[in-house]
């Protein structure tokens, strides 16, 4: 019985909590259409405006224009499209050459990479040149570099041209 | 991006609004504006970069930003100009309050023409607003006229979505009991 109780307290509470907030709801929708009214008045209200506060507000408008932040990215295609078209372009001309102006600075790049990979790869060929032109002029003829009898030779040559050094001053010392 | 077409449309399309809800906080016409002309440029300098979609937030928040800026001035120059009248109070007893604007007292109801109500209806309207208090003026007018949801006016006004819905309640009940008194229904 007691429980019972309980639970139809229970219901009451829930049913009183379910009006309230139909109750709130409903206040909320009255408010909104209220706003939603006052403000089709408001914006009634807005071509009424005296004709010196439109002017200035009109220049005001132009005037805010003309100090726009500028565009990093596309500042250079936007100087391109006024040289190219004298200020004058359609929306998608100007889309186009804003897609330009993205992809123009990855050509150049990947151009750099390329331009400096070719100039190294030259220098590299330009300094074999330059060991092969000694080889050739020089007065032993390059198939002596791969005789062995003439690595033995110039072996012993440098041994003989220390010894006589050290034998050479070894004497000046005593 | 907001193109200068795009930013120019966008403030074409909110510059009249911007200006009369600055009147109705400063009651003003010329530094209404100066402030909404301030606000255009600084918009359009500061975030002329940014997405047409982020123009409106943005641009109701520098406008708050740009009136509480010249209440700061005002309040400024007004301890100065205070300062120097109790210097010059024998010479000119003017009353300042000479140069407060009165509020009209025309008759309602007795224009036939159904703009001529219209317009007087706006005009009280405007009034009404005027007379709300700053803060719930402020959530109103961003809520039902500068469609912002809950969140954003409560991003700009600096206070908890809560608050916002307080502010429009009271605003809204003010300005119907005021309607109701002068007995105009919307």
């Amino acid at each position: 019985m007691k429980q019972m109780m309980k639970i139809d307290k229970n219901i009451e509470n829930s049913k009183g909590y379910e009006i309230s907030l139909a109750e709130d709801e409903r206040q909320d929708l009255v408010q909104d259409k209220f706003g939603k009214l006052v403000a089709i008045n408001l914006d009634q209200g807005l071509s009424e405006l005296s004709p010196k506060a439109k002017l200035r507000l009109e220049q005001s408008r132009e005037l805010a224009i003309s100090k726009k932040k500028p565009e990093k990215a596309f500042a250079w295609a936007s100087r391109m499209k006024l040289a190219g078209q004298g200020g004058s372009s359609s929306n998608s001309q100007g889309k186009w050459l804003r897609g330009a102006s993205l992809i123009a600075p990855m050509i150049a790049l990947t151009i750099g990479l390329l331009a400096i990979s070719q100039w190294q790869q030259d220098a590299r060929i330009d300094d074999i040149a330059e060991v092969d032109t000694a080889l050739l002029s020089d007065e032993v003829p390059p198939d002596a570099y791969a005789d062995n009898g003439f690595w033995v030779f110039l072996k012993n040559l440098t041994a003989e041209e220390s010894q006589q050094n050290s034998d050479s001053e070894s004497s000046l010392t005593k | 991006m907001a193109s200068d077409r795009e930013l120019s449309d966008f403030l074409k399309a909110s510059e009249k609004r911007a200006f009369k809800q600055v009147i109705f906080a400063v009651r003003d016409e010329d530094a209404a504006l100066d402030i909404v002309q301030d606000a255009m440029i600084k918009l359009s300098q500061s975030y002329g970069d940014k997405p047409v979609e982020e123009l409106p937030m943005l641009f109701t928040r520098i406008v708050q930003n740009c009136t509480k800026d010249w209440f700061r001035r005002q309040k400024v120059r007004n301890t100065w100009v205070s300062l120097f009248s109790s210097f010059k109070k024998s010479e000119d007893e003017s009353d300042p309050e000479e140069y407060l604007e009165t509020p009209d007292t025309q008759s309602f109801g007795q224009e036939s023409s159904k703009q001529l109500e219209k317009a007087e209806l706006i005009n009280i309207l405007e009034k009404e607003i005027e007379k709300l208090p700053k803060r719930q003026r402020e959530a109103f007018l961003m809520r039902y006229w500068e469609e912002l949801n809950i969140t954003e006016t409560a991003e700009i006004m600096g206070c908890s979505e809560g608050s916002v819905k307080t502010h429009c309640s009271r605003a809204a009940q003010s300005l119907a009991a005021a309607l109701k008194k002068l007995g105009i229904g919307l």
